[in-house]
């Protein structure tokens, strides 16, 4: 925040190449962590191994595209992950092995994502508060939510529908389908549409837009309404990838997700960035966790690694724009 | 962010005394909230009101109070940190394992836990400062670098065995009040001499209201930084030792999620995420609204998960007060 102060004061063309090299950045890591593990581990460069990883990489993909969006207005979305857990609650307990009411729970996570999501927005460009504040509020409530509906883990997925995050088309897994569907809509809305350039404009300077005519307000809360929509869809592929409802299965997810957007280039002070890093940063994520594991190392350590990339990520993406 | 800051303009030149008096209307407004939950939960409870009661509820506040006394400092600069709640996990089991049972080991354990607080404060700091990093995604970083360090520690299983004059020191009572209580108390009391009566209280202002004019006019930045973070390490810390006193059982997640509670109740009191303005003040106001609703929901016997409903409603409800009081003053 500090950051965003003094960085506004210094010079665009700085801004500008500093935000080209960290757009290459992401992918220059990706790339080079695809190489090694092809060139070093063994198990790595496997169709088997792909799948593995495109499968489990694919529900953090989209709750990251959703948050992509409210990153770029300059706000943040805290509350995605405790969404997508109510979403997996709900839909596993209200099924409990029924393949007949599938619809009826894609259609539930998809309203509720919806709901959420608009309620975030609407209390935000109401009450003015920040939007970090209102979406940890939320986050609370949604998780005294989830532990009222239970406390225990709950219901079961019917196989019809662990085939959304265990089938696939070919040899490419559904999951990765629907991850690459939802980012592929996403960055034609921010690239092709009204709504993705007021996006941009009101993550670059608020007041400027607002004073262009654009309705500021609408365009808020439809972004935080695309990262609740995102939130759902990420939970009923998450049910669908867990099988049962447990209660805590969406919690980390809102922090991983911030951590790849802004990973992936997307400037916590908004109006720079896009889909397409956020993606690199997301896989980036996953092929660094499957490679300590390829490699047999302690998910202790993997966690300590994955703390070293996120400072040293961090470091590296905004030293372009050191204090003087 | 940046349009707010350009929405705002009192902010950056409100001078020290203008400041002072604003931060004292907010943080009057918090404890007539606070007076509000009292009499609301007195009314719907006769036994909310009773001396066991309220002493309870400052001795629960220990934990969040004195962790959230280091983040408003960090906070008042415009920052975050969101390490606070690895590092309150990261001390059960620290100070655990050095002790091993045995009271004579105590005040090393003390001392381990409090420098593992300071070094990871410095190393925030330091990043921080340096680096000019957001320090809401690096503080993430360096929380999740402390839970690997904690797990690498004890092996992923709680580790160690808590000296048994360990809980009785910090749960002993001085006529009614809890050592723990006390702690809480000194600690707010130091916060609060740094932040009134020090250089540092006033650079840590500066340094929040805005950052390029207090290094031109010559205050040590960096060194500013790296001193609040060093603090809210420090504090997050001794909250994690308080935590153990309560508990009394090492643990490796003790801490998950208290970094939330800490920065809601630190916004609750008024500390924004704009930097500038708030104090430790507000700051227990904050602390004890949001411990004596945890109270009142579990004294009227709601379900323990209603506590996290209750919760976010609060924050939500209490930052739009405290937003909405501030933009009718500007348009007035």
């Amino acid at each position: 925040m500090i950051a965003s102060a003094s960085v506004r004061a210094r010079s665009d063309a700085l801004a500008g190449a500093a935000e080209a090299v960290k757009r290459r950045g992401v992918w220059v890591a990706l790339a080079a962590s695809i190489a090694f593990g092809v060139v070093w581990v063994p198990a790595f460069a496997t169709l088997d191994n792909a799948t593995a990883v495109a499968r489990l990489a694919a529900a953090l993909g989209i709750v990251a595209v959703g948050q992509t969006f409210v990153i770029l207005t300059a706000g943040i979305d805290l509350s995605v992950g405790m969404l997508m857990g109510l979403v997996v609650v709900l839909a596993n307990g209200i099924m409990d092995g029924n393949p007949a009411l599938i619809p009826a729970v894609v259609a539930l996570g998809i309203v509720v994502g919806l709901g959420v999501g608009a309620a975030n927005g609407l209390l935000i460009v109401a009450t003015r508060v920040q939007p970090v504040i209102v979406t940890l509020g939320m986050l609370s409530i949604l998780q005294g939510a989830i532990f009222v509906y239970t406390d225990r883990t709950v219901g079961a997925a019917p196989p019809e529908f662990r085939e959304l995050a265990y089938g696939s088309l070919g040899p490419i897994p559904n999951a990765f389908l629907l991850m690459a569907a939802v980012a592929v809509v996403g960055a034609l809305v921010l690239a092709w549409t009204p709504f993705g350039r007021y996006i941009y404009a009101l993550g670059g300077d608020e007041s400027n837009a607002r004073r262009a005519g654009i309705p500021v307000a609408r365009i808020k809360v439809g972004a935080y309404v695309v990262s609740g929509l995102a939130a759902g869809i990420a939970g009923i592929l998450l049910a669908a990838r867990l099988g049962s409802g447990f209660p805590l299965a969406g919690q980390g997810f809102e922090l991983n997700a911030v951590v790849a957007v802004v990973l992936g280039g997307t400037a916590l002070s908004g109006g720079r960035g896009g889909v397409a890093g956020t993606i690199a940063a997301v896989f980036l994520l996953a092929i660094i966790g499957n490679l300590l594991n390829l490699l047999g190392i302690s998910p202790f350590v993997q966690q300590l690694v994955n703390g070293l990339v996120i400072v040293l990520a961090v470091a590296l993406s905004t030293a372009g724009r050191r204090r003087a | 962010m940046s349009g707010r800051h350009a929405g705002i303009p009192m902010q950056p030149t409100g001078g020290a005394i203008g400041r002072r008096a604003s931060g004292f209307a907010a943080s009057l407004g918090i404890w007539l909230a606070l007076l509000a939950l009292i009499v609301v939960a007195t009314l719907v409870s006769p036994d909310f009101l009773t001396p066991t009661n309220l002493l309870n509820i400052v001795r629960q506040a220990s934990v969040v109070g004195i962790a959230a006394v280091g983040v408003t400092l960090v906070m008042i600069t415009g920052g975050v940190d969101l390490s606070v709640g690895a590092v309150i996990s990261f001390a059960a089991p620290l100070a655990a394992t050095i002790m091993a049972g045995d009271d004579a080991s105590i005040p090393i354990a003390i001392a381990a836990v409090l420098a593992m607080g300071l070094a990871v404060g410095i190393a925030n700091g330091t990043i921080i400062a340096r680096l000019n990093v957001p320090p809401f995604i690096l503080t993430l970083g360096t929380a999740a670098v402390v839970v690997g360090i904690t797990q690498l520690y004890t092996g992923g299983a709680a580790a160690g065995v808590v000296a048994p004059g360990f809980r009785s020191i910090f749960n002993a009572r001085i006529g009614p009040v809890s050592v723990l209580a006390i702690v809480f108390l000194m600690v707010v009391l130091a916060g609060l001499v740094i932040q009134r009566r020090m250089t540092l209280g006033r650079r840590i202002y500066l340094v929040g209201a805005n950052p390029n004019a207090a290094f031109i006019s010559g205050v040590p930045v960096n060194r500013t930084l790296v001193t609040v973070y060093a603090i809210s390490g420090f504090t997050a810390a001794l909250g994690g030792l308080a935590l153990l006193a309560r508990s009394g059982v090492s643990s490796n997640f003790a801490g998950q999620g208290y970094e939330f509670d800490v920065l809601a109740a630190v916004v609750l009191g008024g500390t924004t995420f704009v930097g500038g303005r708030g104090g430790i003040g507000g700051t227990v106001a904050g602390v004890l609204i949001l411990v004596a609703s945890f109270n009142l929901v579990n004294i009227l016997g709601l379900n323990f998960n209603i506590q996290a409903v209750v919760k976010g409603v609060i924050i939500v409800a209490a930052a739009a007060l405290y937003a909405l009081s501030t933009r009718r003053e500007e348009t007035a």
